[in-house]
């Protein structure tokens, strides 16, 4: 229908205010002008914020600046590293350097060559207070880096760590141009080394990406990238039934719910993520200062029985170290089987409590859907043992403030995972760790399994150090770890070749096709 | 008439800086900052360098009074300051975003007023009969549906019964393709028209029905006039100042107050612009969306002033 005509019909439908029905356009624009092959669009609620991948905290911002910007190394699926950027790195005088050799031909997205200049430029930009790098944190055991020539760059660090690659691997660690980083310029005009470039923003409504002919891992077969902001996850369900979406990103599970998992127009993806749901205690405070207090409710909890009811069963049951390299039983260190009412009580009754302990627990609301929900499930079953959870709903801001302040007994709480144990558990239980205040319970035991795991640079020393630590994590019962929340992928019928991730991430469309 | 367009203006100068002042500092009581918003529970673990830097980074290192010191005085050389969040600049996204909520509101009062006076003069018409109470009901149940639902309800019908999708989340403005624009704009307006006609429809109900009642009417039957004539010119003349005043104010409302129907449609208009930068805690965003917003609301009023005059003769001589 030519533009005019369509202009009438709709007309014709306001004055009528007829049934929807009869107003049903014939399709719109972009479906009768036949879709240029490798145009490819992914659907999702958030707008990208930051074009500056070092301050990138939106996950928006992160899987977009992630197609453009690249790291050091990467992981598998698995969680092992692999070569990016860097083709090898080798650890010396015992743990503390690390010496990088670069791949050769990579170029920027500008036509510039990749050096170890713009190694250098690139962490010292982070390490930079003024910059504000969320990573900084993660890499400050960088003391200096050094470029003894174009293909090497050299780590000096102040100690054995080896938690370090893995905190390379973020975006928030990515490479930048040297020159972009003089010019000031890497948060107006992205420009990374990466298999697709920056093309084009329209604010609230989409980005647009091409594929990079000169990718040293193979042009993508996707032509242009779009990530298109859909703010309702019903409505991205509607447009991948519409055939108006190939990829639609989605993260409630009742809105999954509604997707089903029937063929047709597209499948649903399912992939447990890294980050976890627990349930955070004080260990500082009142009756939970002692160990059997902790015990009896982390016992008490069946953990399947708040997935089945928070997240409509979807989700996994975890021990504390989510990565796919580390699996554990969720309870092994435990003296109890989860769910066991009954020796849930004996342990309280050992520790003297009966029917008293009332915990103030604080609950996000707002951030993710199914926070309410297991605040409401737990509560029902801490009751059982005598045990109050009395839920305090806050949104994001007093929540993070009260959380940051280890202000609450006990907190539901959704925390970000990693591939590496140290990332995820050095900042809250090693000593002057950034949120040790929050993690509610100081152990030298945490301690120095957590320093051990991190120093060695021996794999069988590191994989036994950390087995040892999720069996004390579980014996001290600082918080129960409940479970890993599934990411929903919406995929079109005529796509081949997308991968699903724990870390969230999207580097398999750099070799999706469509149709 | 000079006098009133003095006491006018300077009324409406006095609201747009209380309104200036009441969005500042309510935006400061609500928890939170631009920092803790961005990084949530990472913000533990910034450096207090780090902090301090990000504070400047964000303004949030001058006073409250310093604070509204620069907001204003960039206000006073037409500079709507920069989004805290994307370092756009802020009259860049006002000005992709309004015209799409203007257009919004227009076409959705266009639809629902005329539907909501149809609707109440054939309710007043029959006081008390089957179509009065069948009238009565549909505007309770336009009332009484929430937005979201029906919103809702419309998208995935349109998706699942016909598998189309108004292409949102890419907006074609007006001026560039009508029909694209019109098919992308005419759903949302639709729903948001259903609770505006019902409004509508009840002030038309009761105004009709006390103009029937008065002087003028039964005088006017008295000379003969034509019943048809009547009700058709000479009360819906009179009953029409509360139908303006409502449609004037429901306008009003429909620019600032369009979030959920451009949430659910995807379209990129005042009311999302102001709901995310509310949640980022983008205050020159916020502060300067909202003053816009007010300025409308302003402008409309002035407009249903004007229209009562023409309407209305008794208005001018009471000297409004």
């Amino acid at each position: 229908m030519a533009p005019h005509r369509r202009a009438i019909a709709a007309i014709a439908c306001l004055t009528t205010a007829a049934a929807l029905a009869a107003c049903a356009p014939a399709g719109s624009e972009s479906a009768e002008e036949k879709k240029p092959s490798g145009k490819f669009v992914v659907a999702r609620t958030g707008d990208l914020d930051k074009l500056d991948p070092h301050v990138a905290t939106a996950f928006q911002t992160i899987d977009t600046l992630s197609m453009i910007y690249e790291p050091l190394v990467r992981v598998d699926a698995k969680g092992k590293l692999i070569p990016a950027l860097a083709t090898k790195w080798e650890p010396s005088d015992g743990g503390r350097t690390m010496t990088f050799t670069l791949r050769k031909g990579v170029k920027w997205q500008n036509g510039d060559p990749f050096t170890s200049a713009d190694v250098k430029a690139s962490i010292d930009r982070i390490l930079d207070e003024k910059t504000g790098a969320v990573a900084r944190s993660n890499i400050a055991v960088i003391d200096e880096v050094t470029t003894p020539d174009d293909q090497t760059a050299v780590f000096e660090l102040s100690a054995p760590n080896s938690a370090l690659l893995y905190a390379l691997v973020s975006v928030n660690s990515a490479m930048v141009h040297e020159a972009d980083v003089e010019a000031g310029t890497v948060d107006k005009e992205p420009n990374g080394t990466g298999a697709f470039a920056w093309k084009s923003r329209n604010q609230g409504q989409q980005v647009l990406l091409t594929g990079n002919k000169d990718y040293w891992g193979g042009a993508p077969k996707i032509g242009e990238l779009e990530f298109r902001v859909i703010p309702t996850e019903s409505s991205i369900l509607s447009g991948m039934r519409a055939g108006t979406f190939q990829l639609g990103m989605l993260s409630d599970p009742s809105v999954a719910k509604q997707a089903g998992d029937k063929g047709g127009d597209f499948s649903v993806v399912k992939e447990a993520a890294l980050s976890y749901h627990t349930l955070m205690l004080n260990g500082r405070r009142g009756p939970l200062k002692d160990v059997r207090v902790r015990q009896a409710i982390a016992c008490a909890i069946d953990r399947q029985e708040v997935v089945d009811t928070a997240a409509f069963g979807d989700g996994r049951v975890t021990g504390p170290i989510t990565s796919p390299a580390f699996p554990y039983d969720a309870t092994d260190g435990l003296p109890c089987e989860p769910g066991d009412t009954a020796a849930a009580k004996k342990l309280l009754a050992d520790a003297g409590h009966t029917d008293d302990v009332k915990l103030r627990t604080i609950v996000q609301t707002g951030e993710y859907a199914t926070a309410v929900a297991e605040g409401q499930n737990l509560q029902a079953q801490l009751k059982k043992i005598g045990v109050t959870l009395e839920l305090d709903q806050l949104s994001t801001d007093p929540f993070v403030t009260a959380w940051l302040e280890a202000d609450f007994d006990a907190s539901v709480a959704l925390n970000g995972g990693s591939y590496d144990p140290y990332l995820m558990y050095g900042r809250y239980f090693t000593e002057g760790g950034s949120l040790a205040k929050a993690a509610g319970l100081d152990s030298k035991r945490l301690h120095s399994l957590l320093s051990k795991g991190n120093a060695t640079t021996d794999e069988a020393t590191r994989t036994s150090t950390y087995r040892q630590l999720q069996e004390r994590l579980l014996e001290e019962s600082p918080w129960v770890w409940l479970f890993r929340g599934d990411n929903y992928y919406l995929v079109g019928k005529d796509v081949k070749g997308f991968e699903a991730r724990p870390d969230g991430s999207l580097f398999s469309l750099t070799t999706t096709s469509v149709g | 008439m000079w006098r009133w367009a003095a006491r006018r203006l300077l009324g409406t100068a006095l609201t747009l800086a209380g309104v200036t002042v009441v969005v500042f500092l309510v935006l400061r009581a609500i928890p939170g900052d631009a920092i803790t918003a961005a990084l949530g529970i990472e913000s533990g673990t910034l450096t207090d360098a780090q902090r301090v830097a990000l504070e400047r980074y964000y303004g949030l290192d001058k006073s409250l009074l310093g604070q509204f010191a620069t907001w204003v005085l960039a206000l006073l050389q037409g500079n709507l300051g920069v989004s805290l969040s994307t370092g756009i600049p802020v009259a860049e996204l006002i000005g992709s975003a309004l015209p799409v909520t203007v257009e919004l509101a227009v076409v959705a009062t266009l639809i629902g007023t005329p539907v909501g006076v149809a609707m109440g003069v054939l309710a007043a018409s029959g006081p008390g009969r089957a179509r009065d109470g069948l009238t009565q009901g549909a505007g309770l149940l336009g009332l009484a549906l929430p937005e979201f639902v029906l919103a809702t309800l419309v998208v995935a019908v349109l998706a699942e019964a016909f598998g189309y999708f108004p292409d949102t989340g890419t907006f074609v403005p007006l001026t560039e393709n009508v029909g694209g624009n019109l098919s992308q704009i005419l759903y949302p307006a639709l729903v948001l028209s259903i609770g505006l006609a019902a409004n509508v429809m009840r002030t038309t109900r009761s105004a009709y029905a006390d103009v029937v009642e008065s002087d003028f009417v039964r005088t006017a039957r008295g000379k003969g006039v034509r019943e048809g004539r009547i009700r058709g010119v000479h009360v819906l003349r009179n009953a029409s100042v509360p139908i303006v005043t409502l449609a004037g104010i429901q306008f009003g409302y429909l620019l600032g107050g369009t979030v959920i129907i451009e949430q659910v449609f995807a379209l990129p208009g005042l009311g999302r612009l102001l709901f995310t930068a509310i949640n980022d805690r983008d205050y020159p965003t916020v502060q300067s969306t909202v003053l816009v917003v007010a300025i409308g609301f302003v402008l409309v009023n002035l407009l249903v002033d004007l229209l009562y005059r023409v309407i209305d003769p008794r208005t001018t001589e009471a000297g409004a």
